[in-house]
This record gives structure tokens, C-alpha cells and sequence, in this order.
């Protein structure tokens, strides 16, 4: 991120976050579910791949805290570490969006109604045209199934979102006088919008990075719900909804323990991204 | 009695008092102007009496409307009232109007919302209305979108939803405030004309002296949440009011900054013959591309030392012109030279040497900032333009000293835009602007958002920059007295042409041409309307 956006508010940043309440929710559940997934990847209560029949289906108690699953695996586990597959798909794919959406977003905006500026956007169109799942689809045909072809047709899925972003954003901020002013004082397009145009649609695409982290997550469930992402014995929260399915008449809980860790870490990551475009926007940085 | 009866009101905004004790009385046929700077509360008093204020607003004392109270009336009975008892004409007549909708529609709705009227009648007596505001349905038929009428038509199709239902009591806010000079004297005859037809009570708020008291039989004079002082309105108020702000108010809304006469040196900026272009959208992809000429064919020379000023009704392409002088955008045709060297050859360091040489101060100084920079950073841009990069602390001292020219102080050079009021944010615009000494300034509009007492430190210190640093000034501005008062010599423009130029009070006192006059004409400028008592 650009850094005059980061240091900017910095007067007293800390303490108006702590005063912020979708801030502070979103950042601990972010950070709780962060921790999880770090402490899964040296200790979880049980082996998350140990298969033991004879302990399958077990309800919840002292020893498996959310019970086992039809293979006796110890579920509480297996979303410990299903958490660092969620977290690195939708971390790695937005990653990717933003490192090549944004850059294009703002060359076309910089040279609006330009013929760079319709190259851009109609492909951005056309891309936008294959939903992840296709993408994801055609990837296996070529690469065979895995995580790595997940976070890539995610990420490429997310190119023209933050492109568009990027662009929309961007056309109001270039009408703004201040960027005639900049001009006025001798720079050029390409300083315009690092110094002007991104740290003022920053707190924008911080939000659309949270919204897409949450589509991230959601979207690797979905991939592996359907076989596409991540391979067993490796767990993830899709995988573990997928295989819950077939039990959900006597067993609920196996979908519901998954299914609600993704509603939660959706929830949190939304009010995290709520909380920063408040906390960095020095118009708002007055104390409340 | 009186028809509104406003006594010691008291409102409060999550826990600020913001007006206090304000009394105010308007009887059926009269109007009350209200005058006071911004933040004085006067917006708030009239939104009170519409009952629309923000939730967190407490209020206290009473609003008697025709002897009720609309404090203690609950929000269906407000509803009922807002429109038919109370019309309000806004400032800004694009956002009031919903762009999706026709204005006959948009009027019509008045009818069927109030007097439950089905939609062919409605839309009759939509139609008689906006005969009545100006509009005959034969010219300008109701079936015309907001977009597609000018500001002065969209600010009659305002005050028609506001007066439609004959009201007995139209509010205005900085009704003309957004307009023309021209249409500014429509819009103000067309109000009074229609308050007085219906025998309403007219409540005109405006920061602007000479407006209100055209148009009022009494004045009020608000001030920090409260009235000042009140008297009586026409050319006589002026005279009338005592109290020191009030004073102040008249002093320097009619006030001309000391500007020594010097004399002009060797041509400075060129411009022959100039041709500004805009491509128009195609009607089909292979349709052939068609301009709209905003400047067509302007010469003029400006000297060294010289003021002139450039002034026109909006569109008439007096800013395109400032544009394509700082060399932002291209010509079409002709040749903009400064000091000899052609525009249209600059590249890299002549580039940045002739924007050394060139700057620009802008109409809204909060919109040219970058909210995400602080004043330093803002004021210290244009140092980037010199040839040698300069030192971390020799930068700092001259940002330090620029603020200090504009009466600054240095330490405000960590503050964000937002710290600042208006004036002290159009200082901050003119330090950016002289802290490489240019020899032009563009001032485009410079002093037209500034309330009148900050418009007059404003303009001393313009002229006293001037005197001190040799500058050379180009002034855009539509209004009229400013431009008399900082500029040697003036040009009118209209249409993209210059039609009238020359010395500015020859120009202003004997307007040859007929867009002059229409100008000199609309301009409620205070001394002539003073003379005229």
C-alpha cells in the first residue's frame, strides 16, 4: 500500500482504531483466526489426518472438542488447519487481482478515452465474462487439480474486479482541481496518480481487498467443495462441507462447525475493512 | 399577527449550541432577508422552521407557524404542511431536481402528493405553474429532463414545486447564489413577483448585503448562531444598521483594496488568434467527429505588472482560455506566447521553467488541495519545478516564509486542508502559487467562495502582493465589483470571443457592447444600488 495513506493519521491512529468498534471486532476475529491457522501449522489437538474408525462420529467432548467426523478424525482440527489453506488461497489470489488489476485500473483512467483506456477495460470486460469456476475448470483439464491452480483462477477472477475498481474510482479523483494543481506544478501523469490519485482510492480498494478476501475464502470452499481445490488428506472448510453433506440429516454439526467458521471469518475480515477506510481517511481522523 | 413568529429559539447539535435565542417575525406580504457569513446559523433557522434537521439537533423555545407550533407537531402533520404551508426554494437547483424524472413530472407530483389530484390534472395545473415561473409549456415543454435546461431555467422549476400550492410562506436559501449575474436579477424579480401575487411571506437568506437588501422590507443580521440586529430593508439599510459587525459587513462587501497605480512594462503573454476545440461524442461509431469551439480566434497581449481582468457568464470559455494559457491543454489554432517563447513548443525543462513562471490560484481552494496532504507538502509542490533539487530544510524555510507572506504561520505547515477555514485556505492556495515568484498568476474566480469580510483580506492581499512582487495578474471573475477594484484594464468575453475590451471603468461606467451591458446591468454592485436611493 502507499505509504503517505499509511502515515497519514498516524496522530493518535492507534488510539482512535481502539475506539472504533467494527475495527477492533474485525481485527480480533482476523487475528484469532490468523493465530489459529499459525499455531495449526506446529500443534492441533489431534493428528488432522489420523483416520481411526473406531472413534468415527464421536459428539463433541473433553478430548474432540467438536466432535469427530465419519473417519474419526478430530474436526476441531481439521478447521485449525483448514484455516491456512482458506487463508492463503483468498490472501494469495487477491494478491494477485490487485498487483495486476490495480495498475491497470489506473493506466486506463490515466489515459481515459484514450485507446489504452478501451484495450484495458473490454479486456477486463471479456475476463470478467468467465466466472472462477470455469477458470478453475479449464486450469484442471490443463495443470490436473490442486491448491495452487485454485489461488491462481481465484486471483485471475479478481484481475478485472480490481481493475474496475481501480478505474471507477479513479475517473471522479482526475476531474478533482487538485489534480490540475498538481499539473499546474509540473508533474506528470505517471506521478499523478502515485502520488494523488492512488492514496485517495486507497481506502476503497482496501475495502474491495477485504470483500474479496471474504469471496476468496468463499470461493476456495466452493472449488473444494466440488474437488477443484485443495487434495485430501489435506482439510479444508469447503472440503469438510463437502463431505459433511452426505451426513447433514444425523450429523449437523459436521457442516455447521465449517460453515460458521466461514461466516465468522467473512464477517470479521468485512468490519476490518469497514474499520481501516474510516481510520485512514484524515477527514475522519478528528476525534469523535 | 404575524404569519411566522420564530421566539428565542434554541438548537443544539449533539450537545454545541449552535443557535441562540434567535427571534425573528415575518408577517403575510413582507420580506424578511436574513444576512450573515457562513457558519452563522442562518441555514439552520430556516431548516427549523421546515422541521428538517439532523436527528442529534435539540431544540428549544418556538416556531409559531399562522399561530401553531411546528416544534411540537408530530411528523405526519409536518409532512402535511411542508409545501403546502412552507415552500422552500434550494441553492443549487441541479441537486434538488431528481435528474430522472421530467420537470413537468417533478412539479406534477406536488399536486398529486398534496391535493391527491389524478394525473391528468395534475399535470394541467403542473403546466400553468411553470407558465407562471417563466417556463410556457409551448417554449420549454414539461417534458424536459433537469440536464437539458440551463441553471437559471432549473432554478425556476425549483421555486414552481415551491410555490405551486400558493404557500403562505416561501423560503429561499442562497437562491442566485449559484447563477449568473444576469439571471440573478431574474430569479430575484420572479420571486418577489410571485410572493406578492399570492400575499405569501418570503424569508430570503444570502451571505450576499447588496441581494438582500434589494429585495427585503426588513433585514436581520445573524452572527454565530445569533440575531445581531434587525432593520429595515431597500437602500436605506445600509445606512440603518449600527451594530459593529453589521458595519463591518457593508465596509467590506463595498470594499476596493489600495492598489498604486504602475506602469505597465513590455508584453508579457501573447495570445493570437486562439482556437480551443472540444470533439463532441459521435452520434454513431462511424459518423464523422464534430467540435464545439469554446475559444474562437482570441488575441490579447498582458504586460508586465498589469491586472487585467477576464469576465464573462459561465460557458462563455473564460476558463478554457485560463486552461490552454497555463499550457494544460492544447490549441486548436493561433499561438499563446509567454515573454516570446511559444507554448506549444515546451518539452521537459522549458516545460518546467515556464511553470515556474505561470501559476494558477483556484475558485474552490478546498478542492485543490489533496485532502491527504498537509499544508507543507501542498504550499512546497511547485519547488519541484526548479532546476536544482533543494535540501530537505531549505525547502522547510521556504515554505515557512511563503506562509508567512500570506499571513500564515510557519507551524501551519503540518495541518491537513480540513484545519483550516475558508480565507485561511485560500491564503495557503496563493502561497503555493507565488513560492517559485512566477510572473503571471491565473486567479480564476479567486475570492468568489469567501464570505465578504474574508473577500476583502483576500483582496488586500492580492494587491499588496502584487505591489511587493512585481506580479502580473489575470483576474477570471464574474463578478463585477471585484474586477473593478483589482483591475487595471478588463475584457469581456462571450461565446469564446472577446467582444468588449479596455480600460476596466471606462468599460464598466460605458459598455458599448450589449453583453457588457447585460452584465454591468445585472451586477447589483452596492454603490450604484446606494446611488439609486
Amino acid at each position: 500500500m502507499n505509504d503517505t495513506a499509511l502515515i497519514a493519521p498516524s496522530t493518535g491512529f492507534l488510539r482512535r482504531a481502539l475506539r472504533h468498534p467494527s475495527f477492533l471486532t474485525g481485527a480480533v476475529i482476523a487475528l484469532a483466526i490468523a493465530a489459529t491457522a499459525a499455531l495449526s501449522l506446529v500443534w492441533t489437538p489431534h493428528d488432522y489426518t489420523a483416520i481411526d474408525i473406531a472413534l468415527k462420529m464421536r459428539s463433541p467432548s473433553a478430548d474432540h472438542w467438536l466432535g469427530t467426523d465419519p473417519f474419526g478424525r478430530d474436526t476441531f482440527s481439521m478447521i485449525m488447519r483448514g484455516a491456512v489453506t482458506s487463508i492463503a488461497v483468498s490472501f494469495v489470489a487477491v494478491g494477485i487481482g490487485m498487483a495486476i488489476g490495480v495498475p491497470l485500473g489506473l493506466l486506463a483512467a490515466a489515459r481515459r478515452g484514450g485507446p489504452i483506456d478501451h484495450a484495458v477495460m473490454r479486456t477486463a470486460d471479456f475476463v470478467f465474462a468467465f466466472p472462477a469456476l470455469l477458470i478453475a475448470i479449464m486450469l484442471r483439464e490443463v495443470f490436473g487439480p490442486g491448491v495452487t491452480n485454485a489461488m491462481i483462477a481465484i486471483g485471475i477472477f479478481n484481475v478485472p474486479v480490481f481493475a474496475r475498481v481501480a478505474y471507477g474510482a479513479s475517473l471522479p479523483i482526475w476531474q478533482r482541481d487538485f489534480i490540475m494543481a498538481a499539473r499546474v506544478a509540473g508533474k506528470g501523469r505517471a506521478l499523478i496518480t502515485l502520488e494523488h490519485v492512488l492514496p485517495n482510492i486507497a481506502s476503497v480498494l482496501i475495502v474491495q481487498a477485504t470483500i474479496q478476501l471474504s469471496l476468496g475464502i468463499l470461493a476456495e470452499a466452493a472449488l473444494s467443495y466440488i474437488g477443484l481445490g485443495v487434495q485430501p488428506p489435506m482439510p479444508s472448510w469447503g472440503r469438510m462441507l463437502n463431505e459433511a453433506q452426505t451426513y447433514m440429516a444425523i450429523a449437523p454439526r459436521l457442516a455447521l462447525a465449517p460453515g460458521l467458521t466461514i461466516v465468522a471469518t467473512v464477517l470479521g475480515l468485512n468490519l476490518l475493512g469497514d474499520g481501516l477506510r474510516d481510520l485512514l481517511d484524515p477527514r475522519l481522523a478528528r476525534e469523535r | 399577527m404575524s404569519l411566522l413568529s420564530i421566539e428565542d429559539l434554541d438548537l443544539s447539535i449533539a450537545g454545541t449550541p449552535i443557535l441562540r435565542k434567535v427571534s425573528l417575525q415575518l408577517a403575510a406580504g413582507e420580506v424578511l432577508g436574513v444576512v450573515g457569513e457562513s457558519g452563522s446559523g442562518k441555514s439552520l433557522t430556516a431548516l427549523t422552521v421546515m422541521r428538517l434537521l439532523p436527528r442529534q439537533v435539540r431544540t428549544a423555545g418556538r416556531v409559531l407557524l399562522d399561530g401553531t407550533d411546528v416544534l411540537a407537531l408530530s411528523e405526519a402533520a409536518m409532512c402535511e404542511r411542508r409545501g403546502r404551508a412552507v415552500g422552500m426554494v434550494f441553492q443549487e437547483p441541479m441537486t434538488a431536481l431528481n435528474p430522472l424524472k421530467t420537470i413537468g413530472a417533478q412539479v406534477a407530483e406536488v399536486f398529486s402528493l398534496h391535493l391527491g389530484l389524478s394525473r391528468a390534472d395534475a399535470e394541467r395545473r403542473a403546466s400553468s405553474v411553470l407558465e407562471r415561473v417563466g417556463l410556457p409549456p409551448a417554449r420549454i415543454p414539461p417534458t424536459r429532463y433537469p440536464h437539458e435546461l440551463s441553471g437559471g431555467q432549473r432554478q425556476r422549476v425549483v421555486i414552481a414545486m415551491a410555490v405551486a400550492l400558493s404557500p403562505r410562506l416561501v423560503i429561499a436559501d442562497e437562491p442566485t447564489t449559484a447563477l449568473d449575474v444576469t439571471m440573478q436579477a431574474q430569479i430575484l424579480k420572479l420571486l418577489r413577483r410571485l410572493v406578492a401575487e399570492d400575499g405569501a411571506g418570503l424569508m430570503l437568506i444570502s451571505h450576499d448585503l447588496a441581494v438582500v437588501a434589494a429585495m427585503a422590507d426588513r433585514i436581520a443580521v445573524m452572527r454565530r448562531g445569533e440575531v445581531v440586529e434587525t432593520g429595515p430593508g431597500g437602500a436605506a439599510a445600509f445606512e440603518a444598521l449600527v451594530h459593529p459587525y453589521a458595519v463591518a459587513l457593508r465596509e467590506a462587501s463595498a470594499h476596493e483594496p489600495a492598489r498604486p497605480a504602475a506602469p505597465p512594462g513590455e508584453p508579457l503573454l501573447t495570445v493570437d488568434k486562439a482556437v480551443r476545440d472540444y470533439p463532441l461524442p459521435r452520434p454513431h461509431p462511424f459518423a464523422a467527429r464534430r467540435h464545439n469551439r469554446a475559444v474562437d480566434g482570441v488575441s490579447f497581449t498582458v504586460h508586465r505588472g498589469e491586472s487585467v481582468g477576464l469576465v464573462g457568464e459561465s460557458g462563455c470559455g473564460k476558463s478554457t482560455l485560463a486552461r490552454a494559457v497555463l499550457a494544460l491543454e492544447p490549441l486548436q489554432g493561433g499561438r499563446i506566447a509567454l515573454a516570446g517563447h511559444d507554448l506549444a513548443g515546451l518539452r521537459g525543462p522549458t516545460m518546467a521553467a515556464f511553470r515556474r513562471r505561470v501559476q494558477m490560484v483556484f475558485q474552490d481552494p478546498y478542492g485543490s488541495f489533496d485532502p491527504r496532504h498537509r499544508a507543507g507538502r501542498i504550499v512546497g509542490e511547485p519547488l519541484r519545478l526548479l532546476d536544482e533539487p533543494i535540501a530537505p530544510d531549505a525547502r522547510g524555510r521556504m515554505v515557512a516564509q511563503a506562509l508567512v507572506e500570506v499571513g500564515l504561520a510557519p507551524g501551519d505547515a503540518d495541518k491537513y486542508p480540513h484545519e483550516f477555514s475558508g480565507g485561511q485556505r485560500q491564503r495557503l492556495a496563493i502561497a503555493r502559487a507565488l513560492i517559485t515568484r512566477p510572473d503571471l498568476v491565473v486567479l480564476d474566480e479567486p475570492v468568489s467562495a469567501l464570505d465578504v469580510s474574508i473577500r476583502a483580506q483576500i483582496l488586500d492581499l492580492l494587491a499588496d502582493l502584487q505591489t511587493r512582487l512585481g506580479l502580473t495578474y489575470l483576474f477570471i471573475s464574474h463578478d463585477l465589483g471585484v474586477v473593478r477594484a483589482m483591475t487595471d484594464r478588463v475584457m469581456v468575453m462571450s461565446g469564446g470571443r472577446i467582444v468588449e475590451e479596455g480600460d476596466t471603468r471606462t468599460v464598466l461606467d460605458h459598455p458599448r457592447d450589449p453583453v457588457t451591458r447585460g452584465l454591468v446591468d445585472a451586477s447589483q454592485h452596492l454603490d450604484r444600488l446606494l446611488s439609486q436611493a
